[in-house]
């Protein structure tokens, strides 16, 4: 030992000694601490998922469940026996049907298209198409609510065409599902777009350029290279829209305050919901069709996983 | 010395984990601690405010208004300047949003905060009952705070929608939204040269016929909202489709005369879409309304009087509402303020002298226009003179204004549903569309049952579609 141990304070060696070895640590042991910082990441998001997720279900369960007999199920009964009760829901399936039909074929399509055009269009076009999704959903509706509206709207000779000429010719109890598709459809289906040109872009440019050698047409391509290739990206964008769009409450709550009242308060399951809790004081009932809506997107996204085979690996 | 050295060396590792791991613990135990403080927080917080309360009386009484009632806080903190009261502003619950509904149904579940409400104004006529009775049952009973005389000095039946099936009184009434017949005097004489002022519903809508034929883009009214054919001709002619008839009953009629003739009526002249204009009365030029049928503040804010765009000052007359199909002299209402008092205010007697003073002191019924009519009758003189610039005739125009704020009709109830909402999501694309007055009645009447179902409500009706869904 050079340095004479008398002018070294512990302290002072500990330290380098300590940092010598916290170097140490850190070289050698990547495989460990990427272990532990992937749990660490995926942590926060099962304490979330906990809190805000899982919770809040077990939660409204127990209040469906929970009856002043014991557990049972008439609080499903009684919501199942409202008058808007059915009523509500086949507006939103009526919606859904609309929206994700037009969504799928609109987002596939022009997906489709964008990824077959040359790259610098294709950005153009991207970010023209997801313009409209930067707008959400209650700006959104304020912004169609315009739109609809025959005295001030840009498009008043398409609205003049089937003979609207006030707001409430527009948004007639029929023209509501597609009115609220409309708005959806704008909303969503830029994001979508460009989360479907992400995934044409992980096909393999080989199997494209093999697939052109062998004299398929962009045409072709496109639809027995491409679309078979991005079909659970598909499934995807089926579930979680499903979900989303069967949960549907902003839209016509504010469309609702903005007709004073033409949009009922009740138009959606998730608004009956709403209103059973906040504006009835009926918390049990509300968890009752909160539950329903549950229950129904678990089964419809299990339908699309399974019968799409979302999760198995090639 | 090297082995010395090891020593200290290891004894300092050892010492540093220890520190570590004690740091570590320490920090373990911070943040329990903190969130241990953070959870009692809440109770601590509340234990405090209450006890400084008690001691200092520190707590001020806390207050909700909405925009429009900011002239009353000025007026009362300019004749109270050492009050201590928290002004705080919401939406006065406009046009059923349900503030009020929703807080009250999460504070019934977690017990209510320190900084809730005592006192609140709120615009909307059938909040009161809602959360006055079951399951809310959150309101004050005023009957042993406010003394009998005062309670009687309100204009003819208005304290009606203050008050629970059960007897209770639950609120105040603020300002009147009776209804009567706005004549633009200049378009009349124009048009209709000196014939009298109509004073039926039948010789109303002739007039509008007379103007489809002669005058073609002139308005005698508008069906164009929600709240038009409910208020303005059902609700004045006695129709019985909101009529409680006991706790947690309804009876709901539209077969009465009283709903058909008027309906009839109205189709018969042909007017509805013509001088009844589609569009709602809010988004029709001012300036081509000859009269209209209108809640008492529609005369500023319907015709934009004094406005860029509206009418002069000083041309708006108000004349009573038509006398009903029937022959009653009643008057329907749109609108018309309520005070409110919680039954969880620390202290109650405080809270309702303030709701009974707001409601009732003169100090506050005179300012300006735009709070409207004092429903309590004393102050309605004083703040009536307010007008005469504002409004033309000013005798005719106040004597107008005093009978219909004491000739609303009571039998359309204060309920938990908005009538007009059911009307305009029911029925409004309908009518705009050129259904028929008469064919819209069934289908209103039994939209409105599910709504009294669904807010649990027993239904009464001699229409078989209306008690069984």
């Amino acid at each position: 030992m050079t340095i004479p141990s008398a002018t070294v304070a512990p302290g002072e060696r500990m330290s380098v000694r300590l940092g010598r070895r916290a170097a140490g640590d850190r070289g050698r042991a990547p495989a460990g601490s990427s272990r532990t910082a992937g749990y660490v990441f995926v942590s926060f998001y099962v304490v979330l998922l906990l809190a805000l997720g899982v919770a809040p279900a077990i939660y409204a369960i127990a209040l469906a469940l929970s009856t002043p007999g014991g557990v049972g199920f008439a609080h499903f009964v009684d919501t199942f026996n409202f008058f808007e009760f059915a009523p509500a829901f086949e507006h939103v399936f009526e919606f859904e049907g609309i929206w994700l039909v037009s969504q799928t074929f609109f987002v596939v399509t022009l997906a489709l298209m964008v990824h077959t055009l040359a790259r610098r269009v294709s950005t153009a076009f991207r970010f023209i198409f997801y313009l409209p999704g930067a707008m959400a959903g209650a700006a959104s509706a304020i912004v169609w609510l315009f739109m609809f509206t025959p005295s001030g709207s840009p498009f008043a000779f398409i609205l003049n065409a089937f003979h609207y000429q006030v707001l409430s010719n527009t948004v007639a109890p029929g023209n509501l599902p597609i009115i609220f598709a409309i708005m959806a459809f704008f909303t969503g289906a830029g994001g979508w777009i460009v989360i479907m040109y992400g995934a044409l872009n992980n096909i393999p440019q080989e199997l494209i350029e093999a697939a052109e050698i062998d004299g398929s047409n962009a045409f072709q391509t496109a639809l027995r290279i491409k679309l078979p290739l991005i079909r659970k990206w598909i499934v995807y964008m089926l579930v979680l829209s499903f979900a989303a769009g069967s949960q549907l409450f902003v839209e016509p709550q504010i469309l609702g305050v903005a007709t004073n009242g033409q949009v009922p308060a009740q138009w959606s399951p998730n608004q009956l919901a709403y209103y059973l809790a906040f504006q009835l004081d009926r918390f049990n009932d509300a968890a009752a069709v909160s539950v329903d809506l549950l229950v129904i997107g678990l089964i419809v996204a299990a339908l699309l996983v399974w019968r799409g085979k979302l999760f198995e690996v090639d | 010395m090297v082995r010395g050295g090891e020593n200290v060396f290891l004894t300092a590792r050892a010492y540093i984990a220890k520190r570590r791991r004690r740091r570590r613990r320490g920090l373990y135990t911070a943040l329990i601690a903190t969130t241990g403080l953070a959870l009692a927080g809440g109770t601590y917080a509340v234990l405090g405010v209450a006890s400084a309360g008690a001691k200092a009386a520190a707590r001020p009484l806390i207050v909700w208004i909405d925009t429009s009632r900011v002239p009353y806080e000025k007026a009362y903190m300019k004749a109270n300047p050492h009050a201590n009261i928290k002004w705080v502003l919401y939406n006065g619950n406009e046009n059923g949003t349900g503030v009020l509904q929703s807080k009250f149904a999460l504070w019934n579940r977690t017990g209510w905060p320190s900084d809730a409400p005592d006192v609140m104004f709120d615009s909307q006529n059938y909040d009161a009952v809602q959360l006055g009775t079951a399951p809310y049952s959150d309101l004050l009973n005023l009957k042993s705070y406010v003394p009998k005389k005062v309670l009687s000095g309100f204009a003819g039946t208005s304290m009606s929608s203050c008050t629970t099936p059960s007897g209770q009184i639950i609120c105040l009434r603020n300002d009147s939204a009776a209804e009567v017949l706005w004549v633009n005097p200049t378009l009349y004489k124009q048009f209709f040269g000196s014939a009298p002022i109509p004073t039926t519903w039948s010789a109303f809508l002739a007039d509008g016929t007379a103007l489809n034929n002669a005058h073609p883009g002139y308005l005698i009214g508008s069906v164009g909202d929600g709240f038009s054919i409910d208020d303005y001709f059902l609700w004045a002619n006695e129709c019985p489709l909101d009529q409680v008839i006991g706790k947690g009953k309804i009876e709901i009629n539209p077969n009465s005369p009283n709903c058909t003739g008027i309906m009839n009526a109205m189709d018969a002249s042909g007017d509805v879409g013509k001088s009844l204009s589609d569009a709602s009365i809010f988004s029709v030029n001012p300036q081509k309304i000859v009269m209209a049928v209108g809640a008492l503040w529609e005369g500023t804010a319907v015709f934009q009087t004094g406005a860029a765009g509206g009418v002069p000052n000083g041309t708006m007359v108000a004349y009573p509402a038509p006398v009903a199909t029937n022959g009653a002299k009643v008057t329907g209402d749109l609108g018309g303020g309520l005070w409110l008092v919680s039954k969880h205010a620390p202290n109650p007697k405080a809270a309702a002298a303030f709701a009974q003073y707001m409601a009732t002191s003169p100090n506050i019924q005179k300012v300006g226009v735009d709070a409207g009519l004092p429903q309590y009758v004393a102050d309605q003189p004083k703040y009536l003179t307010s007008l005469d610039t504002v409004f033309g005739d000013p005798s005719v125009t106040e004597a107008s204004w005093k009978s219909a704020a004491a000739s609303v009709w009571n039998g359309w109830s204060p309920v938990p549903w908005s009538t007009d909402g059911v009307w305009a999501s029911t029925n409004l694309a309908a009518v705009t569309g050129g259904a028929t007055m008469a064919s819209q009645l069934l289908p209103y009447a039994e939209a409105l049952a599910n709504q009294a179902r669904l807010a649990g409500y027993t239904v009464k009706s001699p229409v078989s579609a209306v008690t069984n869904p």
